[in-house]
């Protein structure tokens, strides 16, 4: 019986030289030979540079042209370049899950660079593996989604707030979920910004009154989210908004809850009134009752040690903003500063360190495996360029404390599925490529909740946030990616192995049927069910067991 | 104690409690599972299994609870006939999640004889639902201790000319009480070819231990039923007791706490001393 | 086949987001090892069951990497 066109396998598999990245390395003549005797191979093609547009219009050409229903392309690494080739196939008529990369630069040309024969024949190796998986591909379809164009933000502090305006601004309709009474955060209690030299009232009574002029934003003052259900494009929250529930349905959730600045307990006998932080100096120049003229500021006070190992990074320009602000006050008074060291990074910071010095500021560094001692009237630190012990008389001590996880840090984060660090701060998905962004789509995070930053990063990062979150509201609809798990009902006999081991909350027991559910929008693909089930009821599209085993079994063959 | 056995059926039957029993009868000669619905069957060659030697009549009853349990079609309860191997499968099973809702099984618990539970080198040879017979201690089976006395390559050549004669029966799978997917790994052509004979060495019978991991419960049926007489509860042992050392999972204990393959991060029973 | 000559064959399965990367990164900055490996891309490495493993160590395989 002749098998019907569709049912026979037609693989084209595509050889990229990489200019002289792999063919430098590798024998290609040999690799396009050896490709053309695999099985269900029907057409190889060598190319210069498979992604360039020349590259890509050949396979495009040749599915129709070949008739192909699989394409392999030996080239870079699929990290990089499968997408783009994905959509090579798609533009030639082809499901785009017809396709596999094999690796033969990154993981071959590159780390094999002296060792042509043994390199060529892993190239050949992993050329037959990719051929041997495009064999079991089947097509797969991305499921479209509707969304919500709405956002909540929660936290109504300096970077909540602009990536609440910025939203707005962009059309958005925006909930502003603030859990104190009033906007403003950590801004509220601060005398003065430095360098711009302005009270941060300036800054907060301009923030609020174009959020509340704004007809796109809700603001939900005294109000705490105690609930987040759904995904990307289609969360519900759920808050208490002056002890009345509500709920809303955004498409996308930033958290921007901001830090709090560690009291330090038990620290060089802190007690409020003779030793404070700087927060409490700042409420005291609002409130004009600072008439110290001996002034001490001690450096990483409670962070850089055993306890927290982080440096806050802005209380070395708080220190150095709060000891000009006394100097320029009244001149006469002495300011020491015992740092470790002092990070003023950027021009105008450096500026201000400077100013500082001129205005007769004194900066002593201390080694923190002997750190000054505070006696009540005098502190006492060792003096690393001297060799002793000097005695600094104080009638004001401030530490420079750090700012610190907000207490309700772990509760959202639970809520929301996203990870904190060892220091309660929030984690973004990756520190350079997804710095605002969690690893769950559709959640992102700016500010001190991230980690401490001053005011312009905090505005930036709540800009940035916006502008990652409008990514998403902006779309007509979402899509998913084609490989995601899947339960056959057939099989299944509802062990609940599946459920308990998926990381994303994806799969559902369906009691009246006794079988366990994918949530394919929910599902990230990680194949978790697959591997626990022991039926082989769950399986993983695009990397299922006999894609797998396929793969193993070339691996060896040669 | 057959006597006692019959009697606390029948007053299980009469009360409405269960709608019917599986137990043992003997049917010229054979003993066989049967489920008993009236007074009548049951003075009728209602057995324990008891022939040649005491108890040596055998059969996976929680796995046939499974599928009396899968095929029924109302939610009415049954009693079943239990020595302590039965409860621990029903244990494990409940575990999960095959036995539907607790109460569907009254459990009617005998002890084994002193020569059955030396003949399996029982662990545990009574119930804790427990009715008729008298308790005897336990019997240590130390088979996994002494094939670990041999260095790694007589081990496996140990194993390999075990695995050697398997005839590719799937008695081990079948009879077992705690093996109750739908579809078997062990006849997906993609992992095992099918077809072959003795099957992959020893892919095949190492599949199956790791199906056993967390699971075994130690009942020995698979090796009284292997045609090959190859030692398999001494592999499935050992596999379960590895999930009992790494995650202080015992199984067959009675419970709703997941097996450990089937939980995500770290165990509260993964202490750092086994790290 | 004296010592000498035994050439290991092993199977490396490379979850992309870590391991698959990194196996990336050791071709970026041209570090170079034997080429006695052949990776196997996964999505993460829970992907990859006992089945795999003892497929591969069927197979022939002198070493199983998981890296993930």
């Amino acid at each position: 019986m002749k098998n019907s066109a569709k049912d026979v396998i037609r693989i084209g598999v595509f050889i990229c030289d990489c200019g002289s990245n792999i063919a430098g390395y590798l024998e290609m003549k040999e690799l396009v030979e050896y490709a053309k005797t695999l099985p269900n191979v029907a057409f190889v093609q060598e190319n210069l540079y498979t992604c360039s547009e020349g590259g890509i219009n050949e396979i495009k050409v040749a599915i129709p042209r070949e008739n192909l229903n699989r394409v392999v392309v030996a080239s870079c690494t699929p990290r990089t370049h499968e997408p783009l080739f994905m959509s090579a196939c798609e533009e030639g008529g082809l499901n785009p899950y017809l396709f596999e990369m094999a690796n033969i630069r990154d993981q071959c040309s590159w780390v094999h660079m002296r060792e042509r024969e043994a390199g060529t024949e892993r190239a050949k190796v992993q050329i037959a593996m990719a051929v041997a998986k495009a064999a079991k591909l089947r097509e797969l379809s991305r499921i479209q989604l509707s969304l919500s164009h709405r956002a909540m933000v929660i936290g109504g502090g300096v970077a909540g707030m602009s990536s609440a305006l910025a939203l707005g601004n962009m059309g958005y309709e925006v909930d502003l979920v603030e859990k104190k009474g009033r906007l403003g955060g950590i801004l509220n209690e601060l005398n003065m910004i430095l360098p711009s030299n302005e009270p941060p009232e300036n800054l907060v009574n301009s923030l609020v009154s174009r959020l509340q002029d704004h007809s796109k934003i809700a603001i939900h003052t005294e109000s705490v989210v105690t609930k987040t259900e759904g995904y990307v494009g289609n969360f519900v929250a759920t808050f208490q908004e002056k002890g009345v529930e509500q709920k809303i349905k955004c498409g996308a959730v930033i958290v921007a809850i901001g830090a709090q600045s560690l009291k330090p307990e038990g620290l060089f006998n802190y007690d409020g009134q003779k030793v404070i932080t700087h927060l409490e100096l700042e409420s005291q120049f609002k409130a004009g009752t600072v008439n110290a003229k001996n002034v001490a500021i001690i450096q990483c006070v409670g962070s850089r040690c055993k306890e927290r190992r982080y440096c806050s990074r802005i209380c070395c320009m708080t220190a150095v903003k709060n000891a000009i602000l006394l100097k320029e006050a009244s001149p006469e008074t002495k300011i020491t500063i015992f740092y470790r060291d002092m990070q003023m990074y950027g021009v105008e910071n450096e500026e201000l360190f400077r100013k500082s010095k001129k205005l007769g500021v004194r900066y002593v560094t201390y080694d923190p495996e002997r750190p000054p001692t505070f006696d009540g009237d005098s502190v006492s630190v060792y003096h690393l360029r001297m060799g002793r012990d000097i005695v600094t008389p104080v009638d004001l001590l401030v530490l420079s404390t750090p700012l610190i996880a907000q207490d309700d840090a772990s509760e959202i984060s639970t809520m929301l599925k996203v990870p904190i660090n060892e220091n309660g701060f929030f984690l973004e998905g990756h520190v350079k490529l997804k710095p605002l962004d969690f690893a769950t789509d559709g959640v992102y995070l700016c500010g001190n909740a991230r980690f401490p930053s001053t005011i312009r990063e905090a505005i930036s990062q709540g800009l940035g946030a916006a502008s990652r979150a409008a990514g998403i509201l902006s779309k007509e609809a979402l899509f998913t990616s084609g490989i995601v798990a899947d339960i056959n009902p057939d099989t299944c006999c509802g062990c609940l192995g599946c459920v308990q081991v998926c990381p994303y909350g994806a799969i559902n027991f369906i009691e009246n049927r006794g079988v366990c559910q994918v949530n394919k929008v929910l599902c990230k693909g990680c194949g978790g069910c697959a591997a626990t089930c022991p039926s082989g009821s769950a399986r993983l599209d695009g990397f299922s067991n006999q894609q797998l085993y396929a793969q193993i079994e070339q691996a060896m063959a040669v | 104690m057959i006597e006692k056995v019959k009697e606390h059926v029948k007053s299980l039957m009469a009360s409405g409690k269960i709608s019917g029993f599986l137990g043992l009868k003997n049917e010229n000669g054979v003993v066989i599972p049967f489920l008993f619905q009236t007074e009548e069957e049951l003075e009728n060659g209602f057995s324990l299994g008891d022939t040649e030697t005491p108890g040596a009549a055998r059969y996976p009853m929680a796995k046939l609870a499974l599928h009396l349990i899968q095929n029924s079609t109302d939610d009415s309860p049954y009693g079943i006939l239990v020595r302590g191997c039965d409860e621990r499968a029903l244990n494990e099973l409940s575990r999960w999640n095959q036995l539907g809702s607790p109460g569907r099984l009254v459990k009617v618990g005998i002890a084994c004889q002193e020569e059955l539970a030396k003949n399996h080198e029982c662990r545990k040879p009574f119930p804790d639902e427990f009715v008729a017979g008298e308790k005897v201690s336990p019997e240590a089976n130390n088979s996994v201790q002494e094939v670990l006395t041999k260095d790694l390559d007589s081990r496996l050549a140990y194993w390999s000319a075990e695995f050697d004669r398997c005839i590719k029966c799937y008695g081990c799978r079948d009879i077992c009480p705690v093996c109750f997917c739908n579809v078997c790994t062990l006849e997906e052509d993609a992992l095992i070819k099918t077809g072959d004979l003795p099957p992959e060495n020893p892919m095949f019978h190492l599949t199956r231990a790791i199906h056993m991991a967390g699971r075994c419960i130690d009942c020995n049926l698979c090796t009284e039923v292997c045609p090959a007489h190859i030692p398999l509860r001494t592999l499935y042992k050992r596999v379960a007791e590895i999930i009992t050392d790494e995650f202080g999972y015992i199984t067959g204990e009675p419970g709703e706490g997941k097996s450990p393959l089937n939980i995500l991060g770290p165990d509260p029973g993964h202490t750092a001393a086994n790290d | 086949m004296s010592e000498s000559q035994f050439e290991p064959k092993i199977v490396g399965f490379l979850c992309n987001w870590c391991a698959y990367a990194g196996a990336d990164l050791a071709g970026v900055s041209r570090l170079q090892y034997p080429p006695n490996l052949r990776t196997i891309r996964t999505l993460c490495s829970a992907t990859v069951g006992p089945h795999q493993i003892l497929k591969a160590f069927q197979k022939g395989a002198d070493g199983v990497f998981v890296g993930g």
